[in-house]
């Protein structure tokens, strides 16, 4: 004993004087009266002797927090002094009194789906004839009308003459997370602040069995439960979403640095020279697209068509593409196609060289006469000229929609678990039936 | 400096409370002692403060609105069906208010002074005893609803106080409250009537240091070092 500090007791040994059993008083000069856990009875504290006020014989119950159960919950310290089970004639639900001498009392709510740790505040929120107000930054909704509700029995220690068979009216808020209940004796109202706790956590606090919570048990989340869903639905709809703004901010990154280059080219038709490089460059990393624009004056009423050839300039490899060109017209109509674009879709990493071979009607083993007929006077004195771009990372829209399938699909399908969690906990407001 | 004089009733050696409280309590023989300038003498029974686990003891320092004041003080009051501890929270200037505990919570109760009117008011309430329950009472032109009535008893007292106040003397006590939660409580006893006006804080509120120590309990992380 070297504390310079004295250590107060925390604790009072007495006994039930009707059964004999004994009980640790942990809540000295708060608690005014005791229900013995073993025989029911009730047993007055508010003088120095516990003095029997009335005698029951009942049998014990084993209650899933024992009184003088410890545990931490928030990083405060606890001991479990009380235990009440009520029920509002639908619905039972246990209520145990948590104590601590420097932080005062707090409630353990067990509904029928699971848990909620209760701190009594000190202020009045709202006027519970309210049906919403504003309560620290939340919008709080009424969930339950008020009712009475009873109590069915109580044991251990508390701080009121608690009696079995008191009525109590109290209504319920539910916004931000969180419940504000709301207890109503005449004029008085007490009003008690309600957060989730899972029942894992409650079970690792006390060292007791984990009594599972909603869906495991009961007909329906707690109002203040969380969506176990809408955090995946936010999640990977956050998560998507970003994934899809960067895919296209890439994608316009990429085609702006994406090495580019065009050349032109005119094919005179009484001359043989018909092909030109476009250009050479280089491509790293992981396969890319390479697009390759084409815009030329076939001619009215004429076509022709551009061969592409991507070599592969250190293994010869060749990649070969067509681009037909054609402009066509009559009286009401048209077909322009004098551009025209080629996407090679992933090219992998090297140097290439882009040729183009510009393919005329006038060199078709056989030419048509009546084309070069019709054409004659103006395909034999101009020239065909063309102008060929190629870039390489190209973006394909066909990939975008892959993409948005790949990133949104699982968002679709997590909102609809959100959504059905959501209705389940409706269902079990006051007023739910009266929807739709 | 702490000055000590020998208990008039039992010789023990006994400090001489806080200077300006007329009354102080004998720790050994729980005699409650007046000071008539130097002088001790027995004026009455203390009683014996009951075990309790209050976190708060003589010494203990709290700050309300922003003034550090020391616990000097205490006095346990009792009803049918309950009990309490009232603290006498004493500042630098002399200034004191009663810190009621109830249920791990704190009202911080300074006196008010009623109007002839208001306390008129509050008479007539005290007339009708519990038919007064729920009545509406204007305070300081603010409805009040009164939510308790009760005669309530001091216990016992210990520490410094500034009134002579004997173990089981009675006292009559209505409690009042706004529709906003505030409360105000009336008292009559023996020593005339008086008014205060009460707001809750939680302990770690009033920023405390000196709590007490108790085995199987870790003191607050909230407690201050001074």
């Amino acid at each position: 004993m070297s504390a310079s500090v004295t250590q107060a007791a925390s604790t009072k040994a007495l006994e039930c004087p009707s059964c004999g059993a004994p009980f640790e008083l942990h809540a000295a000069g708060y608690s005014t009266l005791h229900m013995c856990q073993y025989c029911g009875s009730e047993i007055d504290l508010t003088n120095d002797t516990a003095k029997l006020v009335a005698e029951h014989v009942e049998a014990a119950k084993a209650l899933i927090i024992p009184l003088g159960a410890k545990g931490v919950i928030n990083g405060v310290e606890w001991v479990c002094v009380g235990n009440m089970e009520k029920s509002d004639g639908w619905e039972g639900w246990e209520e145990f009194l948590l104590f601590n001498p420097y932080h005062g009392y707090r409630w353990l709510v067990l509904t029928q789906s699971g848990w909620s740790f209760g701190t009594p505040i000190l202020s009045q929120p709202a006027n519970p004839n309210q049906d919403s107000f504003r309560f620290e930054g939340a919008r709080m909704k009424r969930i339950y009308d008020p009712a009475q509700s009873r109590i069915e029995r109580a044991v251990g220690e508390f701080y009121w003459q608690v009696k079995k068979g008191d009525r109590v009216k109290s209504t319920s808020y539910v916004g931000g997370g969180r419940i504000l209940s709301c207890e109503m004796t005449g004029d008085e109202y007490n009003w008690t602040l309600e957060e989730f706790l899972s029942s894992k956590a409650l079970a690792k606090a006390f060292g007791v069995e984990d009594t599972g919570q909603y869906p495991a048990i009961g007909e329906y989340p707690q109002p203040h439960q969380p969506n176990p869903h809408g955090d995946g639905f936010k999640t990977s709809g956050l998560i998507a979403g970003i994934a899809f703004a960067v895919a296209m901010l890439v994608s316009i990154f990429l085609s702006f640095e994406g090495e580019s280059y065009s050349q032109s080219f005119t094919a005179n038709p009484t001359g043989t020279a018909r092909s030109f490089d476009v250009g050479t460059f280089t491509m790293t990393g992981r396969p890319k697209p390479v697009t390759i624009t084409a815009r030329g004056e076939p001619g009215d009423n004429n076509w022709m068509y551009l061969e592409y050839t991507l070599t592969n300039t250190s293994t010869d490899e060749e990649i070969i593409a067509s681009q037909p060109i054609e402009y066509y017209y009559g009286r009401d109509w048209k077909e322009d196609d004098r551009r025209g674009t080629v996407k090679l879709s992933s090219v992998p990493a090297g140097t290439y060289k882009l040729s183009a071979e510009v393919v005329l009607p006038e060199d078709e083993a056989g030419g048509s006469a009546t084309t070069a007929t019709r054409a004659g006077a103006w395909a034999t004195q101009t020239g065909r000229a063309v102008t060929v771009m190629v870039t390489s990372n190209g973006t394909f829209n066909s990939h975008f929609v892959l993409l948005f399938i790949a990133l949104f699909g699982p968002v679709i399908w997590m909102g609809l678990r959100a959504a059905s969690f959501e209705s389940a906990r409706q269902s079990g407001y006051d007023g739910a039936d009266d929807d739709d | 400096m702490q000055i000590e004089q020998n208990c008039p009733n039992c010789g023990a050696l006994i400090g001489t409370g806080v200077p300006g409280l007329p009354v102080v309590t004998c720790s050994h023989c729980h005699s409650l002692l007046s000071k008539a300038g130097d002088a001790l003498s027995k004026v009455g029974e203390a009683g014996r403060v009951p075990f309790d686990v209050s976190p708060i003891q003589i010494g203990t320092l709290l700050t309300v609105g922003g003034t550090r004041g020391e616990i000097v003080g205490r006095e346990r009051w009792a009803y049918d069906g309950g009990f309490w501890n009232e603290w006498l929270l004493q500042f630098p200037n002399g200034e004191a208010f009663w810190v009621a505990e109830e249920s791990g919570k704190y009202m911080i109760m300074k006196g008010i002074e009623p109007s002839a009117e208001d306390l008129a008011n509050l008479e007539a309430v005290q007339r009708k005893k519990n038919g007064g329950m729920g009545e509406r009472v204007w305070i300081d032109g603010i409805p009040h609803f009164v939510s308790d009535i009760k005669t309530v008893r001091c216990v016992a007292v210990e520490g410094s106080l500034p009134h002579i106040i004997a173990a089981d003397q009675p006292r009559f006590s209505i409690d009042l409250r706004t529709k906003k939660g505030t409360v105000v409580t009336f008292q009559q006893d023996r020593d005339g009537a008086s008014l205060w006006r009460g707001a809750y804080y939680r302990l770690d509120q009033l920023e405390p240091s000196g709590l007490r120590r108790f085995e199987h309990w870790s003191p607050p992380a909230f407690e201050s070092a001074g």
